[in-house]
């Protein structure tokens, strides 16, 4: 009886350890990248990371885009028992549910649609054709089942039964065709997403709709601005108030034009309203020189109050107060850090790129996190490095106070990285990936020429490491077991399984084996 | 088309009117050769990143030495200017300047960095004296693409491609048969032009420096070939008779022949100035004023003349020539100097200096009248006595109203018949302005102002209605520079010639006598120490 016991209170105690999800990108609607309830993968155990099972997918890639992270929610009711799922996204407009523990396609929806009148033009990676939004999963309902929101590539929001792909609801009419919608965000029952670079026509701007709302009426805010293409889309503070980044363009407040900035918009009645704005004080040189602000912000929580961190292609990391983005002039960040890299303010494969991240460790140290590509500046000197740095590194800086005033102190560079991605946190390990993708968009004897079938064929394949989340020391690396590259992708981590995918529409699953 | 898509469809069609007015104060501007344009005005016309307000507050934002290794005041060419370059480093704004010792630089002009050093490795001949071995000619780029225009390859304002020049003997390389400059499109790479002291043409590779194609053979070796100016695909300059019997002329090169056909127009007496050479009226007839000399056509003499010559094959059309004008030459080249052009109600109006210090109106119509030497206005001498005169070329500007000003750098004491406004005692020299008005049946040059004392004043560039004169410092009349002197960098308002700015004391050597550029929100010009500057309006990076 004993024995028996003994046997329940551990099985007990095992179910307990799971629980983790990653059911939109950027972890949660504040987009801090941070897996809260990783308890499998450890910093002593990440080193014997194995690829438990990859599976090719049989999604066309479009321009240089393929997959999209995966989602992760477990505990599904499926016709074959509770399985954990990931929910892969496929740019030509296909969902797949994977079953995480074997690796094999549970269902698979592919959204059919009149060819729209309208796309980017053919082999420029700036506008794909397709599904360009990372879904989202929602909260279970009453019965315990999960929907997921997925945004097909002819601006329809489709909702599915994450067990079985089946619509829940009919689907409704969020975005332009071809639009290149940025990943969805779910805050409150509503539906956020970003778009930029007029594709299509596209309008840049960023979009809201209730799902409760029977007429589905879709809210905009428009920046005016060159496009609003932080890697996953807007982060949404604990106000309710959506950021985003605006990419290139003019600043003119009079004018309620915010381009080279941060927004913050906020759903109030039924219309989507700009509250607020941070906008560099050199956005005349970003302009300039092509060094816009693009990337998704993280938010999270510092002593009480609610900070973000965001970043620019000038490759330096703004704190700010999501309370008063910029101050009274609106051009005041909380710290502005120096030149991390992209001492030639190039425009291509500088820069900071992507999404922010961030974490708490155990001992309350309130962690910010980067991405950059290219060279580390001369002037950059962070504490602890790992080699020269020439083509792209993470970045941890701590969140520290000084004066009363918070601010980042660097705390070190990652090792050299072909083009490092936005980063993950899990449990104390920093996951971060090379994406092995070829940047460049100009050329010596040509000037501007970014194609998408020149740069394919010029990159190479993805690395996935494993950092110490205190220290960046290098824990692990697939070295060359993954074999193409990624091009704005991301990872996800949920219940000792890291995942990444690739432009030739791999999905790969690292975790350990046995567990 | 239902509520959703037609909203979208607005508020698409309000983007993308945003966003393609959507640049930093102001679109990316050129400045493409000496005096911003072919006609040599010296006048931007739409930078808005610099006012009459803001002037006051300019600031030195570039200040780079240059390894050159002759010094002295033609040392460095005024940079011509792109405004934005999309090129494998990034989008950058660079200024190519020529160095008198072979030298080719592009400058990041927001960072104040050297992008790119080149030396041209040109066989040196043996000249001496003023025709020593330098690149004097400053530099050209094709002019700015209109895309409303939207012009036919090969058409004025087009921007053509580049492709190698064919091997002797074989077929154009270009499948249009249009030679070295080929079919126009937006993306080419865009070259720069220079002469190198061996009399080759270089299109270099704005972003790399590297030619882009051979180097081609145009003008004589060590001629002192004046600054580049580019029109239609066809390079034109000028090189001084002063260097050696058939080295001076008006020199053509068609770009758009297969085998880069060149043009001359031979000039055995009669230097054409040194600073700007030709200037070119909107129908594409090339100006060039000649200085003293004597005057036999049958020998290709033409001194004291204003040359109208056609386009691209410098067939001689009409020609001034200024009465019983001195044969004396000065180191200095006083009153010869680059004409202006510019258009007056519908036509070519050109402004010329004549060796007796006059300002001459001509009408491109009947540029001398029949007898070629009536012009359509004469001013007074602008200034008398030995070793004063006017300098180096003309700039023109229209203010708001639409009235057209003409100003001339006047060395030594204004002539006081002229009654122009002054703005203080001017014993060493100034600019002088006039307007350009219609008296009756006449078109006369109207006296405006005169600024303040300047030293060694060079042609101005305008913008914004602000005037920027260099006063270069002291000079003798043997053209050497007081190397304790100094160049100062005035504004001025362009209707009154009222001081606005000045550079005091920060610029630490006499400038160079090759004259200044403005874009973007900055003006630059060089010094005899082979650095250049840039003052302007101050840009947070």
């Amino acid at each position: 009886m004993r024995r028996t016991n003994a046997v329940i209170v551990i099985a007990a105690g095992c179910a307990l350890v799971w629980g983790a999800e990653w059911t939109t990108d950027g972890f949660n609607t504040k987009r801090d990248n941070w897996q809260r309830d990783e308890k499998i993968l450890t910093k002593d155990n990440v080193k014997n990371l194995k690829i438990l099972w990859k599976i090719k997918l049989d999604n066309v890639p479009q321009e240089m885009h393929s997959l999209f992270p995966p989602l992760i929610v477990e505990k599904i009711n499926t016709a074959e028992g509770p399985k954990e799922i990931a929910i892969e996204a496929g740019i030509s407009d296909n969902l797949y549910a994977i079953d995480v523990k074997t690796g094999k396609i549970i269902w698979k929806k592919h959204f059919e649609y009149p060819t729209p009148e309208r796309r980017g033009r053919p082999d420029d990676p700036l506008c794909p054709p397709g599904q360009t939004a990372t879904p989202v999963i929602g909260p279970p309902n009453a019965a315990g089942a999960r929907t997921v929101y997925a945004m097909a590539g002819d601006g329809q929001v489709h909702s599915l039964n994450v067990a079985n792909g089946e619509d829940v609801a009919p689907p409704f009419k969020f975005g332009y065709p071809n639009g290149k919608s940025y990943s969805l965000n779910l805050y409150k029952n509503t539906l956020y997403t970003t778009t930029s670079q007029g594709c299509a026509g596209n309008p840049n701007q960023m979009w809201a709709v209730k799902l409760d709302d029977p007429n589905h009426k879709v809210m905009t805010a428009n920046p005016k601005s060159g496009g609003l293409w932080g890697r996953s889309g807007a982060a949404i503070d604990s106000n309710g108030v959506a950021w985003a980044p605006t990419g290139d363009g003019r600043y003119d407040p009079e004018k309620q034009t915010y381009g080279n900035g941060l927004i913050g918009a906020k759903v109030e009645g039924d219309e989507l309203t700009i509250k607020d704005w941070y906008i560099p004080s050199n956005a005349v040189w970003l302009q300039k020189r092509d060094l816009d602000m693009q990337v998704t912000p993280a938010i999270f929580d510092y002593k009480g109050r609610e900070l973000m961190v965001t970043g620019s292609k000038e490759c330096r990391v703004y704190l700010l107060d999501p309370k008063s983005a910029g101050g009274a002039n609106h051009q005041t960040p909380l710290f502005r850090t120096q030149l991390l890299c992209n001492e030639e303010a190039d425009f291509q494969s500088a820069g900071i790129w992507g999404e922010m991240a961030s974490w708490q460790d155990s001992k309350g140290t309130r962690w910010a996190l980067t991405p950059f590509w290219g060279p580390a500046h001369p002037d950059f000197k962070p504490p602890l490095s790992y080699g020269p740095v020439t083509h792209g590194a993470v970045v941890a800086f701590k969140v520290e106070d000084k004066d009363g005033k918070p601010q980042l102190v660097p705390a070190w560079m990652s090792r050299d990285m072909d083009q490092a991605e936005p980063p993950i946190i899990a449990n104390g390990v920093v996951y971060g990936f090379g994406s092995g993708e070829n940047t460049r968009q100009a050329y010596a004897d040509r000037g501007l020429a970014d194609k998408s079938s020149e740069r394919i064929k010029a990159s190479t394949h993805a690395v996935l490491y494993a950092l110490d989340g205190e220290t960046g020391k290098e824990l692990f690396s697939s070295g060359d077991q993954i074999t193409s590259f990624n091009h704005f992708a991301g990872l996800s981590i949920a219940n000792g399984r890291v995942y990444i995918n690739t432009f030739d529409s791999v999905l790969y699953c690292y975790g350990l084996p046995g567990h | 088309m239902n509520s959703f898509t037609r909203k979208v469809s607005i508020q698409v069609a309000i983007s993308l009117v945003v966003c393609s007015a959507a640049l930093p104060q102001g679109r990316p501007l050129d400045w493409p050769s000496l005096g911003g344009d072919a006609q040599r005005s010296g006048w931007e016309k739409v930078d808005s990143r610099i006012t009459p307000e803001n002037v006051k507050d300019f600031q030195l934002v570039l200040k780079r030495k240059l390894e050159n290794t002759e010094k002295g005041p033609h040392s460095l060419t005024p940079p011509v200017v792109i405004g934005l370059l999309i090129s494998y480093r990034g989008f950058k704004e660079l200024a190519f300047v020529a160095g008198s010792s072979d030298n080719m630089w592009a400058i990041d002009a927001d960072m104040d960095r050297v992008f790119w050093h080149k030396h041209f490795d040109s066989a040196k001949g043996k000249a001496s004296g003023p025709c020593s071995n330098d690149v004097t000619a400053t530099p050209a780029l094709l002019p700015p693409v209109n895309f409303a225009a939207r012009p036919r390859p090969g058409a004025p304002g087009a921007r053509p491609t580049l492709t190698a020049p064919p091997a002797a003997g074989a077929p154009p390389a270009s499948p249009t048969g249009r030679g070295i400059l080929g079919a126009g499109g937006f993306g080419a790479p865009r070259p720069t032009f220079a002469v190198s002291s061996d009399g080759k043409l270089h299109l270099m590779n704005t972003s790399t420096g590297d030619d882009v194609v051979p180097a081609v053979a145009f003008l004589p070796a060590n001629a002192k070939a004046s600054s580049l100016i580019v029109v239609d695909g066809t390079v034109y300059t000028t090189t001084s008779p002063d260097c050696g019997a058939g080295t001076g002329g008006v020199w053509a090169l068609d770009l758009n022949t297969p085998d880069a056909q060149v043009a001359s127009f031979p000039l055995n007496e009669g230097s054409p100035s040194r600073h700007g050479g030709v200037a070119i009226g909107t129908d594409g007839t090339v100006y060039v004023q000649t200085g003293p000399g004597s005057l036999d056509p049958g020998s290709n003499k033409w001194a004291n003349t204003l040359l109208a010559l056609a386009p691209k094959t410098l067939k001689l059309g009409e020609y001034f020539t200024v009465s019983g004008a001195s044969g004396a030459k000065s180191p200095l080249n006083l009153n010869v100097s680059t004409p202006t052009v510019f258009t007056h109600n519908g036509r070519d109006l050109i402004v010329t200096a004549g060796a007796d210090g006059c300002l001459y109106l001509l009408d491109s119509k009947s540029v001398g009248g029949s007898d070629h030497k009536t012009p359509l206005y004469q001013t007074p001498p602008l200034t008398k006595g030995a070793g004063n005169g006017i300098w180096g070329g003309l700039s023109s500007w229209q203010d708001a109203k639409g009235t057209r000003w003409v100003f001339a750098p006047v060395w030594g004491p204004v002539n006081s018949e002229l009654n122009l406004s002054a703005n203080g005692a001017a014993p060493h020299g100034s600019l002088v302005a006039f307007k350009v008005e219609d008296n009756g049946e006449k078109t006369v040059l109207t006296p405006g102002w005169a600024s303040r004392d300047m030293n060694s004043p060079l042609p101005p560039v305008i913008t914004s209605g602000v005037v920027f004169a260099l006063s270069a410092g002291e000079y003798d009349k043997d053209g050497r520079p007081n190397s304790s002197s100094r160049a100062t960098l005035y504004a001025f308002d362009a209707g009154t010639g009222k001081e606005m700015y000045s550079t005091g004391n920060q610029v630490t050597a006499p400038g160079n006598l090759t004259g200044l550029a403005v874009a973007n929100g900055r003006v630059f010009f060089s010094t005899t120490d082979s650095t250049m500057y840039g003052f302007g309006v101050y840009m947070e990076r």
